[in-house]
């Protein structure tokens, strides 16, 4: 008879797996949208950066005024391959002994660097302000002497055929001079300054410019003292774009190599830290690795296996109790549980007052009212009343029914708690 | 086989010649001494495959006492057996201190002891014996589990014996008694004796009187070899658990009250456990050894999850007792087992012989009933409530059919099941 009375709050299959569909969709939901605002903002980064935009002086890549973008995309129009390196390998890699090697940045390379683009096979090295260093490994015939403000416009003033043809460029940046033991005819210096204007008793050994043309190590090396020449903001003045495309477009392939700061110079030839340690550690180490397999082929030898315990049934009797009180709880269902409530009250009720077996609910009214001494009204509301509307009136209901129980019998249950 | 910590220590000082030496070398020659010393050790161990184990019968004992269970292990080999053993039992059955030393010389014997303090009823089981024989450097050990089948039975606690002088006091109190309140057709004639001031003036004999020459009455007393058959259902509904026992327990604990009462008051107390079938059966024992075999005979039987079989318990029971006994159903008030189950068929039952329904009540449910405060509680009691109505409306049924009913908790029920039949015993009802 209960199961039959219980079987309307319990719901039917279809709305439970519904309800675990949306019990699933309730836990998940806040994952998944930071997920899918995580996806999202990777995605509109990834669409709105553009790739190969590093923001360095003058990276082939770079649009922005000091970048080198408008001269990579005016010699890859004319038909040379211009090739980014960021690392030694990369660059050494890449030449071959008919292109080019554009070099910025040299204060960035280690010895082990240079020494590498010393054997390079390219057959031109163009050197972008290189400082003493470089110069003492590619170019020794050349040394750096000094820097100039002057960014006027400058006359070529000598015989190199790419600044003959490009005529005025910026002047100024870095200037640059024979060495001591360079012979004129190995080394070309173009775009001279003079220390004092005007004076023309400037001996040949002090000759300093910003463009220099010497070889070594069997292959032409072109040293730029002025970068600004080749940046996108200053490659369209005078006859500055003659003499960039002059100087990287003269041969078909061009290796344009940015030093990286961060390159591991030389790793296979620094110690780690196995050549540090005493070879006896490695050893100890096998044998401690075997000792530790020993130690557990030791700890887990089982002794005996085990013997199976059949376990009792372990529910709880009240469990089924339990269920039902959340299941009330769930459902919300007050006028069920305030009736149960009731119907036990109305039994203790009958026997406290001794009524007569058939007494209905209404003659238990008159008579607990009567016991009690309290309005028949009040009784009858606390007894028969309207299902409470909340479950705080559920539980004041409940607290009443106790107050007319005690009041009726003076004197509770002992398992009541006051 | 196995090795031991001296294995490892062993191999652990191989550290030695491999920091002085490194090198392929020391290791590998270390690695076979090793192997050279595991082997050799292994080889002058004494067999532990040939050991022959002869576990001894253990006698059975009530839960919550010790016993110590023994087995003698000999060793016919030619080499003498030393090392360590494990004699396995299952958890329940409480084996503390189960691994023991043994050095056992060729050709002798011993008799090892574990002590037993089981945990649960029933049968307890013994696992292998395992032994490691290890060489005598005590580096590596050869292993072997010997097959040791073994049982300890484990009876009922019996707790509710503490009720049981009180209640044979009692019994003794309806003994020689003048049928100062209600003579049934039950109780029999003991004696004649002299009357004294306050007897009841209906019980003079006046025969006997005018015989004597003074005044005599009739003493009775209560009725004896009535037979009373306990039914333990073994079914789903013993299986659930009532504070830290499952139903069926305490419902042993009652049935074992009222039979130790009975046997004294001179009836015959027969047993039938059973849910489908038949689970356990005691019948037609003397009244020394009634106690002995309704314990072993409960002792390993366990609820099953199985609905109960009314119909076949009721035919069982009329099957076995032709004439009119007291019958008592230990079985739980739940609702839909009775009124499915049982109500159809307890008419029979009750046409034939005296019911009563002994039910295992759950503390808890009580306790629920009582709550207030929060929504939860309030929700809490109502469902409670909810099965107290249905446990009472069972109970009316039940009533209006001539059973009596008992719904008690577990420490409750024995005394109460031991009181209804002392009262139906005084009014000759039996």
């Amino acid at each position: 008879m209960s199961t039959a009375a219980e079987a309307p709050t319990t719901a039917p299959t279809p709305p439970s797996l519904r309800q675990d569909s949306k019990e699933a969709w309730r836990r998940w939901r806040w994952p998944l949208c930071v997920l899918a605002v995580i996806v999202l903002a990777g995605a509109v980064i990834a669409l709105s950066v553009p790739a190969g935009d590093d923001g360095r002086r003058l990276s082939p890549g770079n649009a922005a005024p000091e970048g080198g973008r408008a001269l990579a995309q005016v010699l890859a129009r004319q038909g040379v391959d211009v090739v980014r390196a960021d690392r030694t390998e990369e660059a050494t890699g890449a030449t071959t002994s008919g292109s080019t090697l554009v070099v910025t940045d040299t204060m960035l390379l280690a010895p082990e660097q240079l020494d590498r683009l010393a054997r390079d096979d390219a057959s031109r090295l163009v050197l972008i302000e290189p400082d003493e260093v470089t110069l003492n490994v590619l170019a020794p015939q050349v040394r750096a002497a000094g820097y100039s403000n002057h960014t006027d416009r400058e006359y070529a003033d000598c015989s190199v055929g790419a600044a003959v043809t490009a005529g005025d460029i910026r002047g100024g940046g870095h200037l640059y001079a024979r060495s001591g033991g360079a012979t004129e005819g190995g080394v070309a210096v173009c775009y001279p300054q003079s220390d004092s204007d005007g004076t023309s008793g400037v001996d040949s050994s002090t000759e300093r410019g910003s463009y220099v043309v010497t070889a070594a190590n069997g292959r032409q090396v072109v040293v730029i003292g002025q970068s600004d020449l080749l940046t996108n903001e200053h490659l369209a003045e005078n006859g500055n774009a003659a003499l960039a495309l002059n100087t990287f477009g003269a041969q078909s392939s061009l290796v344009w190599y940015l030093p990286d700061p961060l390159e591991v110079v030389g790793a296979d030839q620094r110690p780690v830290l196995t050549d540090l340690l005493p070879s006896w550690v490695f050893w100890s180490l096998v044998q401690l690795a075997l000792v530790a397999l020993l130690a557990m082929a030791w700890r887990a030898r089982r002794f005996g296996r085990l013997v199976g315990e059949p376990l009792p049934v372990v529910v709880r009797a009240a469990e089924t109790q339990e269920g039902r009180a959340r299941l009330y709880r769930q459902a919300g269902a007050r006028g069920r549980a305030a009736a149960t409530l009731r119907t036990t009250s109305l039994r203790r009720l009958a026997t406290r007052v001794a009524a007569p077996g058939g007494t209905t609910p209404q003659q238990l009214v008159v008579l607990v009212a009567a016991a009690t001494g309290r309005n028949p009204f009040e009784v009858e509301q606390t007894l028969l009343g309207p299902a409470p509307a909340s479950d705080g009136a559920l539980v004041e209901l409940a607290d009443r029914l106790d107050a007319l129980e005690r009041a009726a019998g003076m004197h509770s249950t002992p398992t009541r708690p006051q | 086989m196995t090795i031991s910590g001296r294995a490892v220590v062993l191999a652990a000082i191989g550290l030695v010649p491999v920091v002085l030496w490194p090198g392929w070398g020391s290791l590998l020659g270390w690695a076979a001494l090793f192997v050279v010393v595991v082997l050799l050790d292994l080889l002058l161990a004494g067999s532990a495959r040939a050991l022959r184990v002869h576990r001894e019968p253990i006698a059975t004992i009530r839960m919550g006492t010790s016993t110590p269970g023994s087995f003698v292990l000999t060793n016919p080999g030619r080499r003498t057996v030393r090392g360590s053993l494990r004699d396995a039992w299952q958890p329940s059955a409480g084996a503390t201190g189960e691994r023991h030393r043994v050095n056992l010389p060729a050709g002798q014997s011993r008799r090892i002891v574990t002590t037993l303090t089981p945990t649960r009823r029933g049968d307890r089981q013994a696992g292998d014996v395992t032994v490691r024989s290890f060489g005598p450097l005590g580096i590596a050990a050869r292993q072997y589990s010997l097959p040791a089948p073994g049982r300890l039975r484990v009876l009922p606690p019996f707790t509710s014996r503490k009720h049981l002088p009180s209640k044979l006091a009692r019994l003794r109190e309806l003994d020689g008694r003048t049928s100062l309140r209600i003579r049934g057709q039950g109780t029999e004639f003991d004696s004649l004796r002299d009357y004294v001031g306050g007897d009841d003036v209906r019980s003079i004999d006046w025969r006997a009187t005018a015989r004597r020459g003074g005044v005599v009455v009739r003493t009775w007393r209560p009725e004896r070899d009535r037979r009373v058959l306990l039914v333990l259902d073994t079914s789903r509904t013993s299986a659930a658990r009532v504070g830290d026992e499952p139903r069926l327990d305490a419902a042993m604990d009652a049935a074992l009250l009222l039979a130790a009462l009975a046997s004294r008051a001179g009836d015959r107390v027969d047993l039938l456990a059973m849910d489908r079938r038949v689970r356990a059966r005691v019948e037609g024992a003397g009244r020394s050894d009634l106690l002995p075999q309704l314990v072993s005979a409960m002792a390993p039987v366990e609820a099953d999850l199985v609905e109960a079989d009314w119909a076949a318990i009721v035919a069982t029971v009329l099957g076995r007792m032709p004439q009119r006994a007291l019958v008592v159903l230990l079985t739980p008030l739940e609702g839909a087992a009775i009124e499915e189950g049982l109500m159809p068929v307890i008419a029979r039952l009750c046409s034939r012989h005296r019911v009563v329904v002994a039910s295992v009540a759950d503390p808890q449910v009580a306790a629920m009933a009582d709550g207030r405060g929060d929504a939860y509680a309030v929700y809490g009691a109502a469902a409670a409530g909810r099965a107290v109505l249905d446990r009472a409306a069972t109970t009316a049924e039940l009533r209006r059919m001539g059973v009596d009913v008992i719904d008690a908790s577990p420490e409750d029920l024995p005394p109460q099941l031991a009181d209804r039949y002392l009262a139906l015993k005084a009014a000759g009802l039996l």
